[in-house]
């Protein structure tokens, strides 16, 4: 089947060619999926799935056609389709619009994550059994613990990229994923928690996790919850936890710096290009070659190198986040983060493991000089607006900081700003790193997957949200 | 869709004695993408697959695949899955007649040429000059989805149905004002993007003068998009029978009870004419219904699909939802709260001291168990004795979504759907704004 797939993807690059195309690339992917989904000791639904389909993406005459399909027999439609479509925005479109791509090497590999033990290869059963064991000790952590449901993962997929210039790229990867939501309640008080594990390897990997700490702590956390205040609200110093420095390098500083929002006029980061945003002690990095990592890939869906980008170098605006396309127009090389959700979607600039550098600072010393303010550990996800700047974090849980010392845990309260602003009254920096947010991003109504953190991190003025008095 | 393979299937189901469910669902959709004033992309996308459920002794497996060639070995794995799984369902539902709600298909949606899409939105740039040359059309997508479902059961069931969905969303600036706006509808004329281009380029002109917030309690008046980011992260979790049944519903015992204001009325319709949600059958072939959630401030009930009806000995209310690659599961149709005749200008005359918002950040982010949540204001203007004055500059809304249903104080005539929830402006009394 395989070498039929690098035929058809042939035979469609030639043709695409012969209707006059500058440039054509070509995305296959199939992808096999099993999940496993339990409440308690129910499980609730064993699932096992194949999704597999290409595109074709041409840019003619300097205007871009993208078109996809899961019938691999539609090839050359869907490549005559592709030419229409930049035939059509051509017809419209200025010649000071044109697209070019930036310089990229020429590629041939094959990729295959290293794995001890295959998904596949480990009976349902025993894949049921690691899940089944972590429910239970969760469940026995307290009475208070209502109900614990989880969900396991694997997925086995082949990635072939093959564009006209002559790279070929060939990626066979593995995952395991484990999540896990405990529920708990006390009296009319419901609260939940939600922990997670996420590999890029084999099974083995899943065990070395060892999902039963996992759900015991996270039904920890929800305890905790349950006798947490609701915090003030009004504008307080923070120290944010790794996570959260993770989840503000992320929304904040990585979205306005995807290139595709700075050249639509879409970001607070335009015309910063090496201009002063942050205090000198403060460097943001996006780094895909970041093994293990979530947002982790060797090559883009440009096929290009993942690399380590300096978006904030020593305060300053350093780069932006780019595609071949949206290099070009910068007169740069590509940064490696045209990333699609899957083969049916375009690439676009999009951030992979995104972090601050660290500083000088112990958590101690971060603590010490704060008099009223807030300690803030757990969130819910984040949210930006990078045209005006404005973002926004949804906070889990945290402790009220009263003469330097953590004081009660408080939930649910958010958190907002602006970029430049809140990069400016960041006003220490941990010694501390650690990159292990893990999650999805959305953007233009794509998921990819994705990493964020950092040290510690203390802005001395923020507005909360809080529902408490 | 491959009528031929389905049989096929079905009959080897029952030759095995294994009750057996296939969906399947084919989607064309175009997607156009403006960045700058510019169109910079249209994508074309086809996918199609097939959803085998199968029950095992009453246990259910599942499996999935897009490739028609494999759906035997998928077949087999989802008789191999139903063996592990503790979920139980008796059997499939029996055919049953289901009634097409109207104005579901816009087949222009299918024939329109890229030409004329990009037309449509140099109609919309042309709006938007008009009314001032400085503003910027800086983000704007159109999406146009066909769909076309099927679903066939061992217990003789057989359905199929299209329809169309086409949505707008984007983004005007105006010097340092920004504006965001979206629509959505079955048919492409309903869309309506020239009005709502020239609404909102009149909002982020008027955007410019900003004034900070005053953190007090206030009266807000809430635009239908924003309604519904709250309710579809909060209130209709709630709802959910897979939520009550697993403990996280907080209108768990509440049914009867009093829980928002005598005059909010809530239906969930599966049959509107021109809804989003609306079709004729669910995911699990059940007819579409509707089904009373909130009736004069007083709660009814919860949506239910087959496998949680079964356990809590209820009919399903036929919202079973999903694509072919899940399980279905429980989610709402065309959320429905009801309108008044009053118009917005009355509705903003009659607030003292207030703020409408039409767009915020921060609602995904909600607490869905305790109905607790914490926005961020995108676009908001202050209101001064029934009138609208300057718009915000920065400030959050504080609440839980328990309080707003109880202190709900006046609703508008202008309706409009969004992401499934069909709404007028909703103003509500006593909220807490911050500054």
């Amino acid at each position: 089947m395989d070498e039929n797939i690098y035929d058809l993807a042939d035979k469609a690059i030639k043709y695409c060619v012969k209707l006059g195309v500058d440039f054509t690339d070509f995305r296959f992917q199939n992808k096999r999926t099993n999940i496993i989904r339990l409440k308690d000791a129910n499980i609730e639904e064993v699932n096992s799935g194949q999704i597999s389909g290409f595109s074709v993406r041409v840019l003619h005459n300097g205007f871009f056609g993208f078109a996809s399909s899961n019938n691999i027999s539609d090839i050359l439609s869907v490549a005559e389709n592709a030419v229409k479509i930049a035939k059509s925005i051509r017809c419209r479109g200025n010649v000071e619009d044109k697209s070019v791509l930036s310089e990229s090497k020429v590629i041939k590999d094959t990729l295959t994550t290293k794995v001890n033990i295959y998904p596949d290869d480990v009976d349902i059963k025993e894949k049921i059994d690691i899940i089944k064991t972590a429910n239970s000790s969760a469940k026995e952590v307290s009475p208070f613990v209502r109900t614990v449901k989880s969900i396991y993962s694997d997925q086995s997929s082949k990635n072939i990229y093959i564009n006209s210039e002559g790279t070929s790229i060939t990626n066979n990867g593995v995952s395991v994923n484990y999540v896990v939501v405990p529920i708990v309640k006390k009296e009319n008080n419901i609260q939940q928690s939600y922990g997670k594990i996420l590999s890029l390897g084999g099974f083995d990997k899943l065990i070395l996790k060892d999902p039963v700490s996992v759900a015991i702590k996270t039904t920890k956390i929800a305890l905790s919850l349950l006798d947490a205040e609701l915090p003030p609200s009004g504008n307080m110093t923070v120290i944010l936890h790794p996570n959260i420095t993770g989840l503000f390098a992320h929304e904040a500083v990585g979205h306005a710096s995807e290139a595709d929002t700075v050249l639509s006029n879409a970001s607070v980061l335009k015309g910063f290009l090496g201009k002063k945003i942050a205090s000198d002690f403060v460097s943001v990095i996006d780094n895909g070659s970041l093994k293990n990592k979530n947002g982790y890939y060797s090559y883009d869906d440009e096929g290009v190198k993942s690399q380590k980008t300096e978006i904030i170098k020593n305060g300053v605006l350093n780069s932006y986040l780019h595609t071949r396309q949206t290099a070009s127009k910068f007169g740069c090389k590509s940064t490696g983060n045209a990333r699609a959700q899957s083969f049916a979607y375009r690439p676009i600039p999009r951030m992979s493991n995104t972090y601050f550098d660290k500083g000088d600072y112990s958590l101690d010393d971060m603590l010490s000089t704060v008099k009223d303010g807030l300690y803030l550990q757990g969130f819910t996800g984040g949210q930006v607006s990078p045209s005006t700047g404005d973002f926004t974090f949804g906070i889990e849980r945290g402790f009220i900081i009263k003469n330097g010392q953590k004081t009660k845990m408080i939930r649910d309260c958010s958190l907002s700003g602006n970029i430049l602003e809140v990069l400016k009254n960041i006003d220490a920096v941990g010694n501390d790193c650690s990159v292990d947010m893990g999650g999805m991003c959305g953007k233009d109504g794509q998921s990819v997957p994705v990493d964020n953190g950092g040290p510690h991190l203390r802005i001395k003025s923020m507005l909360v949200g809080g529902r408490g008095d | 869709m491959d009528d031929y393979n389905i049989d096929k299937i079905l009959s080897a189901a029952k030759k095995l004695n294994v009750e057996a469910e296939i969906f399947s669902n084919s989607q064309d959709s175009t997607t156009l993408t403006v960045e700058n004033d510019k169109v910079t992309s249209i994508s074309k996308k086809i996918i199609s697959g097939y959803g085998m459920r199968v029950i095992v002794g009453q246990k259910i497996g599942y499996a999935y695949t897009t490739d028609v060639s494999q759906l035997n070995k998928y077949f087999d794995y989802a008789i191999k899955n139903a063996a592990y799984a503790n979920q139980e369902l008796l059997s499939f539902p029996e055919q049953i007649s289901v009634s097409k709600p109207k104005n579901l298909f816009d087949k222009n949606v299918l024939d329109i040429e890229d030409d004329a899409l990009i037309d449509m939105v140099q109609e919309m740039l042309n709006t938007i000059k008009n009314y001032n040359k400085e503003i910027y059309l800086t983000n704007n997508s159109i999406g146009l989805v066909s769909y076309l479902s099927k679903i066939q059961n061992t217990a003789g069931l057989k359905h199929s149905g299209k329809k169309t969905v086409c949505s707008t969303d984007f983004e005007i600036s105006f010097k340092d004002s920004v504006f965001y706006g979206s629509s959505e509808s079955t048919k492409l004329k309903s869309l309506d993007t020239i009005d709502l281009v020239k609404d909102i380029s009149s909002k982020v002109v008027l955007a410019q003068n900003k004034k900070q917030v005053v953190s007090k309690l206030q009266t807000v008046i809430l635009h239908p998009s924003v309604v519904s980011d709250i309710l579809n992260n909060t209130f209709i979790s709630a709802i959910n029978a897979e939520n009550l049944q697993s403990g996280r519903s907080y209108l768990e015992g509440k049914i009867g009870q009093m829980i928002a204001s005598e005059s909010v009325s809530i239906i969930d319709d599966g049959l509107m004419s021109g809804g989003i949600g609306s079709y004729a059958f669910d995911r699990e072939g059940m007819p579409r219904q509707k089904t009373k959630i909130i009736e004069k401030g007083v709660f009814k009930g919860f949506l239910y699909d087959c496998i949680r009806g079964q356990k809590d000995n209820v009919k399903s209310t036929g919202n079973a939802v999903g694509d072919f690659t899940v399980q279905p599961s429980i989610n709402t149709t065309n959320f429905c709260i009801n309108s008044s005749n009053k118009s917005l200008d009355k509705l903003i005359a009659s607030v003292d001291s207030g703020i409408i918002i039409y767009s915020v950040m921060g609602s995904h982010m909600s607490n869905s168990v305790t109905g607790d949540f914490s926005l961020t204001l995108l676009n908001a203007f202050i209101i001064e004795k029934g009138v609208i004055r300057k718009a915000t500059k920065g400030g959050m809304y504080v609440g839980n979504v328990y309080d707003v249903l109880k202190k709900i104080v006046g609703t508008s005539d202008v309706i409009k759907q969004v992401d499934g929830v069909v709404t007028p402006y909703i103003s509500v009394k006593d909220q807490k704004i911050v500054g």
